[in-house]
């Protein structure tokens, strides 16, 4: 249950005792209030990047736990191809459902185009509630998108600015190249240029756009899962404050520790910090849990109730 | 790659450097909770002023209303700390060690 669906769930509550109401008005309200929510929007999140950059990754990595079957998301609707530029515009299927994305190009594919890709942002931003700039951790040749960004946002963008994260992607990519895998985390020098890579964008990108503008940049890595709840908690404080829990009902973040070495997950447990569902109990006690239907369900579809316990506590 | 767990000799720091990115982790977590609850609440709001009006309830009705919704917000706090364990846990989904 995301945090939005515990208000929505306690107003209902409260809804539903109040005696101040007649049992008429209590039951138009309610009707009323879960039409509303059905009518919200999805969550619009534009996505700006350079192919190859790891776009697709992250919204898996963001809205879908990290799955990268086929069957996930991408459910394309519509291209706009101006001047050369393919702008998708498709509903991501997440696992909590789904999300609007345009899919913008990146800055570098389109040096000869600029003035062109300036006015397709221009179209197309004031539509998000949120705007992901994708870009390589480990790319410092910055100076054009500096340039742009000057151009962009002080013109036809200034009032979207706000809606701004820079995401450095590819962070396990980091030279030297000597990521953890083991324990799913940046080697100590990766560490320390991840952190110089974060300070020099930080400060290239607050030099472009208008002062006073919110400045919000995370090194990440969509296909390690690290650092994605940094991400999304910068993408909540760019989006509009009345769309905010659009966005928050959608999340399914990957966990980084999935991918760690089993050992220290358990020694992190044993240490007492909560790294997520303990051992999976006997066969007998899960079945103790299980109702009729439950097993009926699992009998039919060859599912153990080791698994059937696992996905409950997914 | 580096060695595995069982001969790293750098395998207290590594696990106290996971354990200092997951408390992280949870603190951006709790951010994000908050932020969508406000939200949520807002968005309430604005509901029971338009749904007051359709449905033609007095103003008194409506005060009762959004008294209900801040006393929603008060509760989200101890609320919030009671659920977001249960949640986070969920969220995080580990595999038992040796599970396949």
């Amino acid at each position: 249950m995301s945090a939005a669906d515990r208000v929505f769930s306690a107003f209902k509550a409260a809804v539903s005792t109040a005696g101040h109401l007649s049992e008429s008005d209590r039951a138009g309200l309610l009707a009323a209030l879960d039409s509303e929510i059905a009518k919200e929007p999805p969550p619009v999140l534009a996505i700006i990047g350079e192919a190859g950059v790891g776009k697709s990754t992250t919204l898996n990595a963001l809205f879908n736990a990290g799955a990268t079957l086929a069957a996930v998301g991408h459910s394309k609707a519509t291209t706009q191809n101006a001047d050369g530029f393919d702008v998708e515009i498709f509903d991501h299927q997440g696992n909590r459902g789904d999300i609007r994305v345009l899919d913008l190009p990146g800055l570098g594919e389109s040096r000869q185009s600029a003035a062109r890709l300036a006015d397709i942002y221009a179209s197309a931003l004031p539509q998000a509630d949120a705007i992901l700039w994708v870009h390589p951790a480990n790319d410092r040749m910055l100076e054009f998108t500096q340039t742009k960004l000057v151009e962009f946002f002080h013109g036809k963008l200034k009032e979207y600015v706000d809606r701004l994260v820079f995401g450095l992607n590819k962070a396990d990519d980091m030279y030297p190249k000597d990521w953890r895998y083991h324990a799913n985390i940046p080697s100590d020098f990766q560490m320390a240029n991840l952190r110089a890579a974060e300070e020099n964008f930080s400060r290239l990108v607050a030099s472009a756009l208008p002062q006073g503008s919110a400045v919000r940049v995370t090194t990440y890595s969509a296909t390690q899962r690290y650092n994605l709840s940094r991400l999304f908690r910068m993408m909540m404080q760019a989006v509009p404050d009345r769309r905010r829990w659009v966005l928050e009902s959608r999340m399914d973040l990957a966990n980084f520790l999935e991918l760690a070495d089993a050992r220290y997950v358990q020694n992190l447990r044993s240490k007492g910090f909560d790294v997520g569902v303990g051992p999976t109990p006997p066969r007998d006690k899960i079945i103790e849990m299980m109702s009729e239907k439950d097993l009926r369900e699992c009998m039919r579809n060859h599912i153990t109730p080791e698994a059937w316990w696992q996905l409950r506590n997914r | 790659m580096e060695a595995s767990p069982g001969s790293d000799p750098s395998y207290a720091e590594t696990l106290a450097r996971l354990a200092k990115l997951m408390e992280e982790e949870k603190i951006h977590q709790e951010h994000i909770a908050t932020m969508s609850e406000e939200s949520a609440r807002e968005f309430l709001n604005e509901f029971i002023q338009r749904a007051a009006k359709l449905l033609g309830l007095t103003a008194a009705k409506i005060a009762a209303l959004v008294s209900d919704l801040m006393q929603i917000g008060r509760n989200a706090g101890v609320a919030f700390k009671e659920s977001f364990k249960k949640n986070y846990e969920q969220q995080r989904r580990i595999k038992p060690y040796g599970s396949t």
